[in-house]
């Protein structure tokens, strides 16, 4: 269903249907191999709408969605939505990609080989571009710390002390 | 005090003395709390029984229901896409209460330019839009919807005061409506079709650009009365658009005029088929009659296709007969392609039938009627028997909504024909679970406006009971699938949503328009509740009869919510308050985990936990009189833990030599390991503990823990195990049952088990 448009968008069909405008990404330090692992998920609808408003790619009506043409768009899209800094350096990641599960596109990303840190400061301004009330949960796995936060437009990015 | 001898209850009372003082050497002192027990009855949640509604959840001695009969006569205005009607309602009170007005829905206001349904929610500029998005929003004005109501009058033509109020709209009654009695007055009205391919509802046109031509699939069309009982008084909450329709059971008897080159299929049954039938239909139709194993073509494709070309400007009137059903809806349009075949429900024949334009095949002819047969015997032997003579499946391109006999379905291939597994899947499943509508509500007919759950739900755990018998009875439907790829209804689909932030979930005991995502809430998790009810808590015997007695008991009445807890309880002598309370009334999650495992042994003299005991209270071993002792496997020095525990003590020995003859001694069946397993409970709902033990030699025992383990500590819990094999793995939920949001947890030793992440990478990396 669509969310946002003033035409009337009244029904709930058969289908899901969600009216509120969320991802989750989950940032796992993996102390063993040294690497992070970022997984996000966000609605397969939302997605599909910001994908084609700056892609011009439909994603919806193609099921693979690691294809080289939407893989590239997808990525590049994350990266340009998601930084990382650590103890004040910036990283770049890289994008693995995605699979579509219960409605929601889950999209994997990784840096490998990041040494010992102490801070780390996110910015994951997914979907902002898309809702203005979107909202993108943080959870933050490295060892037995966890932390959560929740990222709006106005507030954009977050840092950690561990 | 002199004491001689100390027996272990003496000690066990010791040390729980001992925890407690120990708790309690802060100044503050506790405060005492209300009934926090999560299997405490719900008494509080609950109303009353009463002579209305019994407390065994039956319809009670005094239980009525209203009913209002419609006549009407209907014309569709195919070139200006505009529906007329009029209706005279024949409304009777059967409530004890006198009426002074009478409430009509009139929904179709909802499409009113100045709805305020239009502003229920908050709105904000985006950075870009797409330029039909663009012209939609800000260019163009508002779709010209909702009734225009040219009269309500009387019996005796005289103009009836009334007031609209959004959706609803109050009729004066001239003197009040005593119980018993009944009143009689008509309306006339008219208003603009929408296009639901690009202005969404649940009903209305799609253009179709090839040829030019619309389908018509119409709901909510004419004015409706509302529902009024001994719960509610008169339904007086609004429809906003999420929560669906509350509506009392009637006669109708209604005709329909459009173009006559339409096919048209409508709730009810046709009375004047010999006028809108060819001789060649009629001759099919006689045959479809006789088919039960496959369809039969009453128009063909070819013929809908000629029909396709031209627009005729004559007309045909299409006469319905409805008895006791609780709406009207009808579909129309000369480029329907139609199908029938008889299905044998009980000793009476129903007719499954569907209506598509081509642009639905090859997918419809193929699937959609013997689903809609599938779905009448599956739902029929789960409930009570069909009592309709048919059900309609009706294409529609993006919609699945549901009417008496009637349901319009998506599903549509490409347009080369080709079509992915998820649409065909998808088809089949929403036109179960829209013909099974009819069951749930149409039937058994709640309150949708207030507890969307009660019949989407419901409707959606038959469908997916329905979805696996297909998937047994047609294996090359879903070849090459096992068993039918259902996406609600398993445990373990729900646990995705089951683990969002708590900020956006709401019980499933909250009204449709307030929930934050409908589908989960009033779909997956209600189905999934009662699969897991089904299958893990009550079992298939008891849960399928207090099921079918529910379905029996308010076949053409209006239970509520407890009409529904109650009767599951009352017909199966099952105690789910607890369940009920925890899965309908709270967003709590299930977790439940294996925090710790200790192995023992019978060792010949006290443990070292007891020594500690003992010396920590000051107490001389040797007061202690001979016992059986266990010791943790971990403080094994003397290598005695392979020892039985017949070797090991000698008090347990001497007492069997005792007692027993050498023949029953060896008989007994002598464990030699001894475990305690304790499980904690990380997520609020209580469930029966399931556990898998794996022994050395490879075999395994399921073992379920009754979910009362849980009552006295909502915390932990812990079991001792007994065995004369050694256990190499436990495993919590095994078969993924009980909806364990987090499976990491479950298992001992602990697995290190995949995360999505390590899942993904695998598969790409090959």
């Amino acid at each position: 269903m669509k969310k946002i448009s003033l035409i009337i968008t009244l029904f709930v069909i058969y289908g899901f249907s969600h009216k509120y405008y969320v991802s989750t990404s989950l940032y796992d330090f993996k102390e063993d191999s040294g690497s992070l692992q970022i997984t996000i998920r966000v609605f397969q609808d939302d997605f599909t709408e910001i994908i084609k408003n700056i892609y011009q790619i439909d994603i919806s009506m193609d099921n693979d969605l690691n294809s080289n043409e939407i893989k590239s768009k997808i990525s590049d899209y994350l990266l340009s939505n998601l930084s990382i800094y650590l103890d004040n350096n910036k990283y770049d990641l890289f994008y693995l990609g995605s699979e579509l599960k219960n409605e929601m596109i889950i999209a994997y990303l990784e840096l490998e080989d990041i040494p010992a840190f102490k801070s780390i400061e996110l910015k994951n301004t997914i979907l902002f571009d898309l809702f203005e009330k979107q909202q993108n949960i943080i959870h933050l796995k490295k060892g037995v710390n966890k932390r959560s936060f929740i990222l709006r437009k106005d507030v954009p990015n977050v840092s950690f002390e561990f | 005090m002199k004491i001689k001898d100390i027996s272990l209850i003496a000690i066990s009372m010791m040390i729980s003395f001992f925890a407690f003082s120990q708790e309690n050497s802060s100044e503050t002192k506790q405060k005492g709390h209300l009934n926090i027990n999560k299997f405490r009855q719900m008494n509080q949640e609950f109303s009353s029984p009463n002579m209305f509604r019994t407390a065994a959840g039956a319809p009670g001695p005094a239980y009525y229901q209203q009913q209002a009969d419609y006549k009407m006569d209907i014309e569709l205005d195919d070139r200006n896409k505009r529906i007329y009607g009029s209706e005279t309602i024949t409304y009777t009170n059967n409530s004890p209460d006198n009426l002074e007005y009478l409430w009509v829905q009139l929904d179709q206001n909802v499409r009113k330019k100045d709805s305020p349904s239009l502003e229920r929610d908050g709105s904000g500029v985006r950075p870009f839009y797409r330029p039909s998005g663009f012209t939609n929003e800000f260019l163009t004005d508002p779709f010209d919807g909702g009734f225009n109501v040219e009269y309500v009058k009387d019996e005796d033509g005289k103009a009836l005061p009334y007031f609209i109020n959004q959706t609803m709209m109050r009729v004066d009654l001239p003197k009040v409506l005593k119980s018993g009695e009944k009143f009689s007055f008509s309306m006339k009205w008219w208003y603009n079709i929408q296009d639901h391919v690009n202005q969404d509802g649940r009903s209305g046109y799609e253009t179709f650009e090839s040829d030019g031509n619309r389908s018509y699939i119409i709901a909510q069309f004419f004015p409706r009365m509302a529902v009024y009982n001994e719960t509610e008084g008169w339904q007086n909450y609004q429809f906003w658009g999420d929560g669906e329709f509350a509506l009392p059971f009637g006669n109708y008897e209604v005709k329909i005029t459009v173009p006559a080159d339409h096919i048209l299929d409508a709730t009810g049954e046709l009375q004047n088929r010999k006028d809108v039938f060819s001789k060649e239909m009629l001759k099919r139709y006689n045959k479809a009659k006789k088919s039960y194993e496959k369809p039969v073509m009453i128009v063909t494709q070819s013929e809908a296709e000629e029909a396709e070309k031209s627009f005729s400007n004559n007309k045909k009137t299409w006469h319905f007969k409805a008895q006791n059903v609780r709406d009207f809806a009808f579909a129309t349009s000369r480029k329907f392609i139609w199908d029938m075949m008889a299905v044998k429900i009980g000793n009476r024949d129903v007719m499954a039938v569907s209506l598509y334009p081509k642009e639905g095949n090859p997918l419809w002819e193929d699937y959609s009627t013997i689903v809609v047969a599938e779905t009448l015997k599956t739902y029929s032997d789960y409930t009570f028997d069909y009592p309709y003579h048919k059900a309609i499946s009706v294409h529609a391109k993006q919609i699945g909504m549901e009417y008496p006999m009637i349901c319009f379905n998506f599903g549509r291939p490409n347009i080369d024909g080709s079509y992915s597994d998820d649409v065909k899947f998808g088809m089949i499943g929403v036109i179960i679970h829209e013909v099974g509508h009819n069951f749930f509500p149409m039937i058994v007919n709640n309150d949708e406006r207030q507890w969307a759950w009660m019949d989407e739900g419901i409707d959606t755990f038959v469908q997916y009971l329905t979805e696996q018998k297909l998937g047994k009875d047609y294996p090359e439907i879903i070849y090459p699938n096992e068993n039918f790829p259902s996406d609600r209804g398993p445990a373990k689909l729900i646990t995705d949503y089951m683990s969002v932030d708590q900020n956006f979930l709401a019980p499933i005991m909250s009204n449709p328009e307030n929930v934050y995502s409908l589908g989960p809430n009033a779909y997956g998790k209600p189905a999934t509740a009662l699969n897991i009810l089904r299958e893990t808590i009550m079992g298939k015997e008891l849960f399928d009869h207090a099921f079918k007695t529910y379905s029996k008991r308010w076949m053409f009445k209006h239970p509520t919510p407890e009409d529904f807890f109650r009767t599951m309880e009352d017909a199966s002598a099952v105690d789910l308050d607890w369940f009920w309370r925890g899965w309908f009334y709270t967003t709590d999650y299930v977790d439940i985990g294996i925090k710790e495992v200790k192995q023992f042994y019978v060792s010949p003299g006290p443990g070292k936990e007891l020594k500690k005991i003992m010396e920590e209270r000051g107490i001389p071993m040797n007061r202690l009189r001979p016992m059986i002792y266990f010791e943790d496997f971990e403080n094994d020095t003397e290598n005695l833990k392979e020892g039985n525990p017949l070797e090991n003590s000698k008090l347990l020995n001497n007492y069997l030599n005792e007692n027993y003859s050498e023949d029953e001694i060896s008989n007994l069946k002598v464990p030699k390991y001894f475990y305690e397993v304790v499980f904690d409970k990380p997520g609020g709902l209580v469930m029966p503990i399931i556990v898998e033990y794996e022994y050395e030699d490879g075999t395994k025992e399921k073992i379920k823990y009754p979910v009362q383990v849980w009552r006295k500590n909502d915390n932990e819990v812990s079991k001792l195990i007994k065995s004369n094999k050694k256990i190499i793995n436990i495993t919590l939920d095994p078969d993924l049952e009980t909806a364990d949001i987090d499976t990491s947890n479950n298992s001992w030793p602990k697995k290190q088990e995949d995360s999505d992440f390590d899942k993904f990478k695998k598969r790409i990396k090959g």
